[in-house]
């Protein structure tokens, strides 16, 4: 009887270290890639960019084209979730491509602008997304391969009045 | 009243109303409605006792605020109150958080999802890959060679900063 309950016992301490050791654990960040992706998508690209050098689950995660979405989303006012821009964006090569190209330069150069107000930064920010649209639309019609392709930028070269 | 069950076995005594606030919680009382007492305990298995107490915490501060009455007609003072509440109670470290966000995704409550994924975002800003590695508890398994060649090149518009 003794031995019995001294082999219950241990079992029962060997469960209780078992529990421990996954408790000591927890929960890793890599362990579900949904809410991995939910916190890349709230990055800044910069750091994304460097979040995609931390391990390969990582740079996966980072080159999905919803967390650059998200990304994008973030800087426009209004025209998040269109599914219009989203699929304008997609035939044009995605979210990150756009970022990269062109949304990420332009916010670039409107914070070394220095000081602007915030009303200021909403305007510019919205402005810089719909510029980036147009320079990411541009890009895209420059590498196809076609017959008339340089013919009808042209226009480009010449200065546009847009006030 | 509800009870919830850790993982390590310690029941967290709820107020339904409050409890409601996690959809996953709001649609097993729905479920289990009319039916006997016993009914009324939930199991949160996937995680420690330290968490339950966080988020009834978190719960009971915005049952105070509920948020559609929150947006609608609270004053600016409040509103900055709460937000002073929300970064004091999401300042802690990352395996807290983690264990937040896995809780806020089971349980299903969207706010505190996206405040504790938020919070991580912006520990992992603004760093180098070896410290967001390090932080985050995980190894860089990319050999040498990648580390050189591949990466550097594939990101290499956040290393050239050719449009400051």
């Amino acid at each position: 009887m003794g031995a019995e309950q001294e082999q219950e016992q241990l079992e029962k301490e060997k469960e209780q270290d078992e529990d421990e050791d996954t408790m000591d654990r927890g929960y890793n960040l890599n362990d579900n890639v949904d809410i991995l992706a939910e916190i890349m998508a709230r990055l800044d690209g910069r750091s994304l960019a460097v979040a995609a050098c931390v391990c390969r689950l990582w740079s996966t995660v980072c080159k999905q084209d919803r967390v650059w979405e998200a990304l994008c989303d973030r800087h426009v006012i209004g025209g998040a979730g269109d599914p219009g821009t989203r699929s304008v964006v997609a035939a044009l090569g995605g979210y990150r491509r756009l970022y990269r190209l062109c949304l990420g330069p332009a916010l670039d150069r409107l914070t070394c602008s220095g000081e602007t107000t915030d009303s200021d930064k909403q305007g510019w920010a919205h402005l810089s997304l719909s510029l980036s649209l147009s320079l990411f639309s541009i890009d895209c019609y420059e590498r196809l391969e076609g017959k008339q392709r340089p013919a009808s930028l042209l226009f480009l070269c010449k200065p546009v009045n847009v006030a | 009243m509800i009870t919830l069950i850790s993982s390590d076995k310690r029941k967290f005594h709820v107020l339904e109303e409050v409890a409601n606030q996690s959809l996953t919680i709001r649609d097993v009382i729905e479920d289990r409605r009319g039916r006997r007492r016993a009914d009324r305990i939930i199991l949160v298995t996937n995680i420690n006792s330290k968490i339950p107490e966080k988020v009834i915490v978190y719960w009971l501060r915005h049952f105070l605020m509920p948020e559609e009455i929150a947006h609608a007609s609270m004053s600016h003072k409040k509103a900055e109150k709460l937000k002073k509440w929300e970064a004091k109670f999401f300042d802690t470290d990352i395996d807290t958080l983690n264990d937040l966000i896995l809780a806020a995704d089971s349980l299903d409550i969207p706010s505190l999802f996206d405040g504790a994924c938020e919070k991580v975002s912006d520990i992992l800003k603004n760093r180098s890959a070896e410290e967001v590695g390090e932080i985050s508890k995980i190894e860089n398994e990319f050999t040498h060679e990648e580390e050189e060649e591949e990466i550097p090149s594939e990101n290499a518009w956040v290393w050239r900063n050719e449009f400051a």
